[in-house]
Parts: structure tokens; sequence; C-alpha cells
């Protein structure tokens, strides 16, 4: 039989980086996003103590990286507020998504598209696409309704079109 | 020339050629680190009580309790129970004769009894006990004062030993410990 730590270190492996990549979306950085992860893993281990410890379900998980990303942002803005006088620089490398291939032009505009769509744009999308769950469940993480959610992932994919086409448009009339 | 907008299917397929990046290898082991400590915490010896501990506990408790109870019949005798198996001329107070429904007035001094038969009424004045015994009727069986060193052998036979137990009440000497020296106090429940 394995034991939690091992079935919890397997659930982590797969769904890591989809945990990560949710969790970008609530912090400033790469290392403020893992750390948000293993804030909400901790949170998730006691919450499945009456189940055995057996690994949560994932939609549970990003609802809770959205609950800790929240709680993390309230502390931050009172924590600026407090040091306005500190300059915070920006890892302008730091990226969301890697593209599959090399020199993929869409991928790369689409990366950029994505990481400036709206805040509910950009969560149902990445539920979706890269989180792998249906609209029900996205509307239980997100507490919309499943069709709010369908119609924000329609709206989203509108903008990227939208995106994609006009940057590839510029760079065609540049070249 | 505009190049044509991409289809939903087109940007899906563009989107699937990106992937989420992996955790750095040190979150990935501070939090597996973070889980091993968790399940050692949990799986700790005393964090978690087995049924068999539960009823050796319960076992133990019991075996006290069992104890506790029989004790008057192992131990030293107390008063009543001397008093119902061995009477005596020594004895101050027959069985039979104990005060069923005795109160006590602390701030009055006054010791009563109240029977079938009669009311009894003890108090203590100064370096007098005033006695006042009535009848079921209501009517004065005795009604004096006397010094607190006297005995009580002027009260009428039946109610003597009754009488007795009383001023033994108002001078302490028989319930003095059972009496709370304090006001009683709201219980405190520790929270868990």
């Amino acid at each position: 039989m394995t034991s939690p730590a091992n079935a919890w270190k397997q659930w982590l492996a797969e769904n890591g980086p989809r945990l990560l990549l949710f969790a970008r979306g609530w912090s400033n950085s790469r290392q403020d996003a893992e750390d948000l992860v293993q804030d909400a893993i901790l949170r998730m281990w006691h919450h499945q103590a009456d189940k055995g410890y057996t690994p949560p379900d994932l939609p549970l998980v990003f609802s809770t990286i959205r609950f800790c990303g929240l709680n993390h942002h309230r502390s931050e803005s009172r924590r600026r507020k407090r040091e306005e006088s500190v300059i915070y620089l920006n890892d302008f490398q730091d990226v969301w998504l890697d593209p599959v291939l090399e020199d993929d032009e869409d991928a790369l505009i689409l990366r950029d598209a994505v990481q400036h769509l709206s805040e509910k744009l950009r969560e149902v999308v990445m539920l979706k696409f890269w989180g792998g769950l249906t609209f029900l469940q996205i509307s239980e993480t997100l507490a919309i309704s499943p069709n709010t959610a369908a119609s924000r992932y329609r709206y989203a994919l509108e903008q990227l079109a939208h995106e994609l086409r006009r940057i590839k448009q510029d760079r065609h009339e540049t070249a | 020339m505009k190049p044509p907008e991409p289809n939903a299917t087109e940007l899906e397929s563009a989107l699937a050629r990106l992937m989420p990046p992996a955790l750095s290898p040190r979150a990935q082991e501070d939090i597996e680190s973070m889980l091993e400590q968790l399940a050692n915490s949990q799986a700790r010896p005393g964090s978690h009580v087995s049924p068999q501990r539960w009823f050796l506990g319960a076992g133990i408790a019991a075996s006290i309790g069992a104890l506790i109870s029989l004790w008057p019949l192992f131990g030293s005798k107390s008063e009543p129970q001397l008093l119902a198996t061995a009477p005596s001329a020594s004895s101050l107070v027959r069985e039979s004769s104990l005060p069923l429904s005795g109160t006590y007035q602390q701030q009055e001094n006054l010791a009563t009894y109240s029977g079938a038969d009669g009311r009894v009424q003890v108090r203590s004045v100064g370096e007098e006990i005033s006695i006042l015994v009535l009848s079921a009727t209501g009517e004065a069986l005795f009604d004096q004062k006397l010094p607190a060193t006297d005995s009580s052998d002027s009260v009428p036979a039946a109610w003597r030993d009754r009488v007795d137990h009383l001023r033994r009440t108002l001078d302490g000497t028989h319930v003095s410990s059972t009496i709370p020296s304090r006001e009683p106090q709201p219980r405190a429940v520790p929270r868990p």
C-alpha cells in the first residue's frame, strides 16, 4: 500500500506544473507562486485528514490556491504601503508558459497574450486548458455559474485570436 | 492583405504547444520534505491512540472507580456504617434517629430538622444554645436556652439525639469539613 507521503509526491509530480501556472496569476514572481502552491498543499493536507490523507481533488486545490493568493495579495498590498520607498524589480525573463517547439511564433505571441488577459478571463483559460477542468468544475472553483465560465472561455479565445492576428499583421507590415 | 483570424481550433492547437513549467527543484524538494514531515507527525506514536489503548484506559478507570465505590467495605468504617452495624452506648446518634432532612444556615447559626413527627430548631446565640422542639401539630414540646457547655439531658428523650446532632452541626464538630468555606463559584470549563 502506498504511503500518504508517496501518494502526495506522485500527485504533486503529475499536477505541480498546472498548480504553479494557476498560482502565477496570483503572485508577482515564480518564487511567490511556488510558495502559494506549498501553502495550498499544506492546507490541503490538513483538510484531507478526515479522508485518510488521500490526495485532494484538483478543483479544490485550485480554489485553495486562489484563497491563499487573495490573502497574500492583501498582506502584500499592506506591506507595500508601509515600504513605499522600496523599489521592486521585475524579472522580465520570467514567463508563465514554455513553448514546446522552438521559434513557434504563434505560441510565443499567445503566451504573452494569455498573461495579459484580464484576471477573470485568464483564470478560466488556465483552469480549462492547462488545469484540465470541466466548465462545471471551473464554476465550483471560481464560484460562478457554468454558463459564465463557458462564456468567459469563449470570450478569452476571441481576444486571443484577435491579438494573434493583430500582432502578425503588424509584423507582416513591418517586414 | 490582412491575415485571416484563426478559428478556435487553430487557436487551441497553438495554445496546446505551450506547456506550464515544472516547479523548480528547490520548491519541489521543499514541498516533498514538508509532506514527509507531515506524514511522520501524523504517524508518530502518541499522536494517534489505538482502540486497544482506549480499552486499556477505560479498564483502568473502571477498576479505580469500582475500588473507590467498594472502599468503605474494606477500609476504615465511616461513622454511619459503624452506627449501623454496632450501636453502642458511646454512639452519639443512632442511625434510626439521624435527621432525614436537616438544614443549616451558617449566617444565622441555625440548624433545623423537619420530620413527620415534628420539628427541631437549634440556634447558637453567643454562649448559649436556643432549642425549640415542635410536635407535628406545631405544639411546643421544648423551648429553652441552655449554656453551650451543658448537655441536652433536659430535652425530651425522643428528641435528644436529634438535638445533639444539630448541636454538633452548629459546633462544626460533625460536618464542619463538608461546609464550604467560600461562596460557590461558576465552573470554568477549559477550552480545548
